[in-house]
């Protein structure tokens, strides 16, 4: 009797070939790019390198000139639309200004009691507005939304800019288990922390990914101009 | 479409209604003195045109939070403009009946 292998196929967003160039000056070249489930996917580059470029059109906001995307194999257009699929943190604030804390996270169906176990010293925020947070607190329920969002996939744009540094810890454990949950891709230029909770990391570099084993590569390849000791 | 996109529908009418308000009002004050429907409803067009330019331009990241409802470019947009013809058309019919 014979045994056909069990393939096991893992949840996954992938972005293939894509292209992008704006006044003649390419950005992306062909770059691929993958959020499995399970796993978290680390991006560092350089300003301009098209980090954000490759999370839009792999979102389905941005029109670049070539982009395919596969759910698992099959392609999908505008990934953005499909109920349940992937959510992109922005850069820039996107919550509106005049919105509730506690009605956005009503508005996404997040789970108060957990985000409070987490990060208890937020309570406060529940009935400020948005516009009444200092910019830290603002990025962190934006990311804290948008990570516990109901979602199979979930691109973060630099997440740990302006966040004091005992909640960049709690998220980065809160991060680690959400990853079982959710395929999540994060790009920051706080590289210490990506190397600490990536499963895989890439650089961005000449419109092309490659891919970092350690510190050392980021040195190789221009990213770091010295090694630090940590 | 789901109970909450519709909410967020609502929403994003009430943040950014003022600009078409304003102009929708200056639409019914034109029918009322010319009564030209017609050059209206162009006016309201061309401006709606203008108002969504600069939402995009100017608001740009705000727009991910009906993206990450899973909202698409039509539904947004396509509701936005439909509540905003529909208040034209409400404040079109008082000002015929107080003509």
């Amino acid at each position: 009797m014979s045994h056909k292998p069990v393939e096991i196929m893992i949840d996954n967003l992938v972005a293939e070939n894509i292209f992008f160039s704006v006044m003649q000056r390419d950005i992306l070249k062909g770059v691929t790019i993958r959020a499995d489930k399970g796993k978290v996917t680390g991006l560092l580059g350089r300003n301009g390198s098209g980090k954000s470029t490759m999370l839009q059109a792999m979102f389905g906001t941005l029109s670049v000139q070539e982009c395919n995307v596969f759910v698992n194999g099959q392609m999908v257009k505008n990934a953005y639309g499909k109920a349940g699929l992937v959510n992109y943190l922005p850069r820039k604030p996107y919550l509106p200004g005049r919105l509730k804390v506690a009605d956005a996270l009503k508005q996404f169906g997040s789970d108060v009691a957990y985000i409070l176990l987490w990060f208890p010293e937020v309570e406060e925020d529940l009935e400020k507005r948005i516009n009444e947070l200092s910019g830290g607190r603002e990025r962190l329920w934006s990311v804290l939304i948008l990570l516990l969002a109901n979602t199979r996939f979930t691109l973060l744009d630099e997440p740990f800019t302006h966040i004091m540094p005992i909640h960049i810890e709690r998220l980065k454990e809160l991060i680690s288990i959400k990853k079982v949950d959710k395929g999540i891709i994060i790009t920051d230029h706080m590289y210490r922390h990506l190397l600490e909770i990536s499963n895989s990391l890439y650089l961005m570099k000449d419109g092309k990914s490659i891919y970092i084993r350690d510190k050392q590569d980021l040195v190789l390849h221009g990213y770091l101009s010295f090694l630090e000791s940590d | 479409m789901s109970a909450g996109q519709l909410k967020a529908i609502v929403a994003f009418y009430r943040y950014y209604c003022v600009l078409p308000v304003l102009l929708s009002m200056l639409c019914c004050y034109l029918f009322f003195i010319d009564g030209s429907l017609f050059a209206v409803l162009m006016i309201k067009l061309i401006t709606g045109i203008g108002v969504r330019y600069f939402i995009i331009l100017l608001q740009s990241n705000k727009l991910f939070y009906y993206y990450n409802q899973h909202m698409s470019r039509t539904l947004l947009w396509g509701s936005y403009f439909l509540f905003d013809l529909a208040l034209l058309i409400v404040m079109l019919c008082l000002i015929s009946l107080l003509k």
